[in-house]
């Protein structure tokens, strides 16, 4: 297997939706964590910028912003945040040809700029245009695994 | 602040492949410190599967069941509205 393969067969995008699931621990949330964050495949973890400002919020508004930022920033330690200048245009891209908020088209940006599977949890506004989505990047829905 | 590095013709040439790839792939111009940062971002960093599952599964359920995704929906209906408002 030739490096750039492995690269695109081990490394995937986490969008804020399914981190959620995960920190809640509802049932999506295990299904999450037993078939993507456990799975051996995946040995590279990938994150927007703005995923990691949502999950910062979420924790501000229920511990406050410094313990927000420790916290978040101990969870995603191990994850790569990419650069939102990287990201800018093709989310912008994104935003302007379909009605999702702008946090997911900064994490479908990631899948699309390195060629590599997002993991969402299915909303609908996502869903109506999966049929268009998935001819730019490969979704994984992770409410398919329940 | 801008500093001075020596590379080979070889590598040169293979750090303007890359360039070209990401002109081509974000519609810009890109710069050497660009690419550099973006091969950097791309290289094999230390990951240990056990120690990332073993840190992140401190966190799992910190939050209560719908608290979460109760305060992303009202952010994101909070953005939604404003775009709204100036559309």
């Amino acid at each position: 297997m030739n490096a750039k393969k492995k690269f695109h067969d081990t490394a995937i995008v986490i969008e804020t939706g399914a981190m959620i699931e995960f920190l809640e621990n509802t049932e999506l949330g295990k299904a999450f964590s037993a078939n993507i964050l456990e799975n051996s495949r995946f040995q590279r973890f990938y994150v927007s910028p703005l995923t990691d400002t949502e999950l910062k919020y979420v924790l501000c508004r229920r511990n406050g912003y410094l313990e927000a930022k420790k916290i978040v920033s101990d969870i995603l330690k191990n994850f790569i945040i990419c650069s939102e200048s990287h990201l800018r245009d093709e989310a912008i891209r994104l935003k302007c040809n379909f009605p999702i908020s702008l946090a997911d088209c900064y994490s479908l940006a990631v899948g699309i700029i390195l060629e590599i599977p997002v993991c969402m949890k299915k909303e609908e506004e996502v869903n109506r245009i999966f049929s268009e989505l998935i001819s730019l990047v490969k979704i994984i829905f992770i409410d398919d695994y329940v | 602040m801008t500093t001075t590095i020596q590379i080979s013709e070889i590598t040169k040439k293979k750090l303007f492949r890359v360039i070209n790839r990401l002109e081509k792939k974000w519609s810009r111009r890109v710069t050497y410190d660009e690419a550099i940062k973006f091969l950097l971002q791309e290289e094999k960093i230390e990951f240990s599967k056990q120690d990332f599952l073993k840190n992140i599964k401190k966190y799992q359920g910190i939050l209560k069941p719908g608290e979460g995704k109760s305060l992303l929906k009202e952010l994101r209906m909070m953005d939604y509205e404003r775009e709204k408002k100036i559309s």
